[in-house]
Formats: structure tokens, C-alpha cells, sequence
């Protein structure tokens, strides 16, 4: 292990990229000896000027170009974000190392990705029987709930936010490992009996909190077999569907994670590729739940049925 | 930029080879890259990429159309020659 560099301070696993970085992160796997090749990217701590080269300003405190990315969360920090190799923070006002941290491992690193041509989907993934699956969806649509409850069952989880996404030799897309950690809100905390009292909150702004979940974490990448996409509908039942055609891709480019910030670029032709790539070699599937009921169990079983449909019909390859 | 070519059933036309497409359960999907649009072709139009993947006379992908679904000749004609006119308008295919 060098989880702890005497040059390079902290290198840790994350997004399958080995990054150093000043900020010590103790939610991070560190990274093992041997792993990839070097360093990939260094988060340190800087001045931040906040001038973008041909960027798209789209407030003042938020900027980006196809290399660069500028962010200023007032009273916390400003963050620079650069080739898809450097994250450099400036703290101010108070500069909470947490609240730092939420924007580090959210906002930034997503941002690295796409400077790297990564492809991250917003959502969870979790591995049944081997098979690594996404659940993705808006805010509130019922992501946590059932990733949560997969957990529960006993499949280990991969990620809870942010899933990278990469071809290997072959076909086969791979999810990389986030980290051992989860972002619950109150509800789903209090039904699955977490004390809040116990927990940190990710922020001032929302009743989320931060939930270790070492025990239940899988820091293997893994074959992605399926994504599912859950959304609240106004019906009685709970559905799935499974997408198909074009629809596909839009499914997917609707979940990139940080479309929001994402789409004043543009989306270039190698990421579309890498869309593409995904949305044909992986089913995709729609999941709709009735709106102010909880059917967490149909959905976990639901979509069991579409990995066993699958392993009978095909053998994997 | 491109200038603006007529089409007929004589012209020969291929796929762009920076386009890339994939097919998504029967339906292609492709990007053109400079215009940052994608495009998804219905069933007919995929067959009509797929065919395409050696340069071809509009005359001959017409002639095998007609075999495959139930459709007048001239109706044929017009509709594919107005669809190969959009995809190389939209950079998609090259027409010689």
C-alpha cells in the first residue's frame, strides 16, 4: 500500500484513477501499489483566480471550458478543475474541510471525468450475482430507497452517485468503484432505522446526511449488465419496461452526471461515441413506481427477473 | 464547405466514414460531430444505412426496396431520394 506518500501526500482509488492529493480523505480507498500506472490527477490546495480561457461564463461563480471548470461556493471555497489532471481549492470564510469535501468528491471530480471523456451516469451501482447494474433517475425519484435496499439484501454496492464508465478490450462497459460512502436524506435514514443525530450532514442546505458504508462496499470494478432508469409515476402499479431504439441513448445522455453544468459545452463526438458505445451494449430499462407508495420490494424483484430472463437465455460471454 | 448537390437514381452514395452509428435494437443512431445533432432512423432508413455500407447506386437501393415492403415504385423513388437529400444535407452520406 501507499495510501500515504511522503511526496505525494494521500493517493487514493477513485473513478478507476489514482489521484494524490493534499486534502486528506479518509472516506477514499486508498490506492493499492501496482495499481494502473502513477498518478492520474493531484487535488492541492492554491490560489484560484477564477479566469477561464474561452469559457462559457454561466454565473460568476460558475465557469467552463472544454478544459477548464471554475467554481466558487461563496463562504467555502473556489475550486479550478484542469485537464482532467488538477483540482486546485482555495478555501475562504469558514472553509469547512466536510463541506469542502462535498463539492471535491462532487462537482470536481465529476467535472475531471468529463475533461478525461469518462463517462459518468449519475446513480448507484451495485453488483447481483457478478452482474453490475446502475439505478438511475432524478433527485426524489427513488434511487437511495432501492440501492439501499439492494444493499440491505446483501449485494455489495459500488457507487452511490456517480458511476465512470469504460470500455475494456472487448465490449464489455465496466463500472469503477466511488467510495465507501452514502448520501441518505432523512426518510429513507429513519426507515431504515439510521439515527440522523449519529451522522453528518453533506451541507447546510439539505437534510442529507453521510453514511459510511464500509462493509457493504465492493471496490472491484465490474461488468455492467443493465441500467435502470426509476421515476414516480401517477399509477398503481409498479412497472418496468425495457427501453429500446433511440430512446436508449437519450435515457442515458439524460443521466450523465452534471448534464446540468455539462450541456453549456455541448457534448463532443468521442463522448457521444462512448454513449453510443454503452447504449449498445447494454439493456437498459425504465422502472415506475406509484408516486407516495412504498414498493421498494416489487422493484428489487422486478429487476431480478430481468437479470435471470437474461442469464438463462444468453450465457455470458 | 459543401456544395449543394442534386441527387438522382444514378448517383452513387456511401456513408460518411466519420460518422459513427450504432444499432440500438433495429433502429441506427448516429452523430453528426461538427453539427453536435444525432439522428435516429426508423426502420426503413436503417435498412437503407445498412445497405449503404458499400457505395451504392440510389437506383439499386430503390430496385431492392421494392422487393422488401409493399410500395409503388415512383412513391419509393420520391420518398428516397428526399431522405438521402436529408442525410447529406446533415453530413451523413456522401453522394458521387
Amino acid at each position: 500500500m501507499y495510501g500515504k506518500n511522503k511526496t505525494l501526500g494521500n493517493v487514493y482509488r477513485v473513478y478507476g484513477l489514482n489521484v494524490a492529493s493534499e486534502i486528506t480523505m479518509p472516506e477514499l480507498p486508498a490506492a493499492e501499489q501496482g495499481e494502473g500506472c502513477g498518478i492520474d490527477a493531484f487535488i492541492a490546495y492554491g490560489k484560484v483566480s477564477g479566469d477561464i480561457e474561452d469559457g462559457v461564463v454561466v454565473d460568476p461563480c460558475l465557469k467552463l471550458s472544454k478544459r477548464e471548470f471554475y467554481l466558487h461556493i461563496k463562504g467555502t471555497a473556489r475550486f479550478y478543475v484542469a485537464d482532467g489532471c488538477v483540482i486546485v481549492v482555495q478555501p475562504e470564510g469558514r472553509g469547512d474541510e466536510e463541506e469542502i469535501k462535498v463539492f471535491l468528491l462532487g462537482s470536481c471530480l465529476g467535472m475531471l471525468l468529463y475533461q478525461r471523456n469518462i463517462v459518468a451516469m449519475h446513480g448507484g451501482a451495485v453488483v447481483i450475482d457478478g452482474q453490475g447494474i446502475i439505478i438511475t433517475g432524478h433527485t426524489g425519484a427513488g434511487k437511495s430507497t432501492l440501492i439501499s435496499a439492494l444493499r440491505e439484501k446483501g449485494h455489495k454496492f459500488l457507487a452511490d452517485d456517480v458511476c465512470a464508465l469504460t470500455r475494456d478490450d472487448g465490449s464489455n462497459i465496466m463500472i469503477h468503484p466511488s467510495y465507501p460512502q452514502a448520501k441518505l436524506c432523512r426518510d429513507a435514514m429513519e426507515r431504515m432505522g439510521y439515527d440522523t443525530e449519529n451522522y453528518q450532514r453533506t451541507d447546510p442546505y439539505r437534510d442529507k446526511y453521510i453514511v459510511p458504508l464500509d462493509r457493504f462496499f465492493s471496490g472491484k470494478e465490474v461488468v455492467l449488465r443493465g441500467i435502470y432508469e426509476i421515476r414516480k409515476v401517477f399509477n398503481q402499479k409498479t412497472e418496468i419496461n425495457e427501453v429500446l431504439g433511440a430512446e436508449k441513448l437519450k435515457l442515458i445522455l439524460r443521466n450523465v452526471y452534471r448534464m446540468e453544468i455539462i450541456h453549456y459545452l455541448g457534448i463532443s463526438g468521442s463522448y457521444f461515441k462512448k454513449c453510443l458505445e454503452i447504449a449498445g451494449s447494454v439493456p437498459v430499462y425504465s422502472i415506475s413506481r406509484p408516486e407516495g407508495k412504498i414498493t421498494v420490494e416489487e422493484q428489487v424483484g422486478l429487476i431480478m427477473d430481468t437479470l435471470r430472463v437474461k442469464t438463462k437465455l444468453f450465457k455470458p460471454v | 464547405m459543401r456544395v449543394a448537390k442534386t441527387i438522382d437514381v444514378d448517383s452513387v452514395v456511401s456513408r460518411d466514414p466519420d460518422i459513427d452509428a450504432a444499432d440500438l435494437n433495429g433502429e441506427i443512431v448516429m452523430m453528426n460531430i461538427d453539427k453536435g445533432k444525432y439522428f435516429a432512423l426508423n426502420e426503413v432508413g436503417s435498412r437503407i444505412w445498412n445497405m449503404i455500407v458499400k457505395p451504392q447506386k440510389v437506383g439499386n437501393i430503390i430496385d431492392s426496396l421494392l422487393t422488401e415492403y409493399e410500395i409503388d415504385r415512383l412513391t419509393c423513388e420520391s420518398e428516397v431520394l428526399e431522405f438521402l437529400g436529408r442525410m447529406y444535407e446533415a453530413g451523413l452520406v456522401n453522394i458521387a
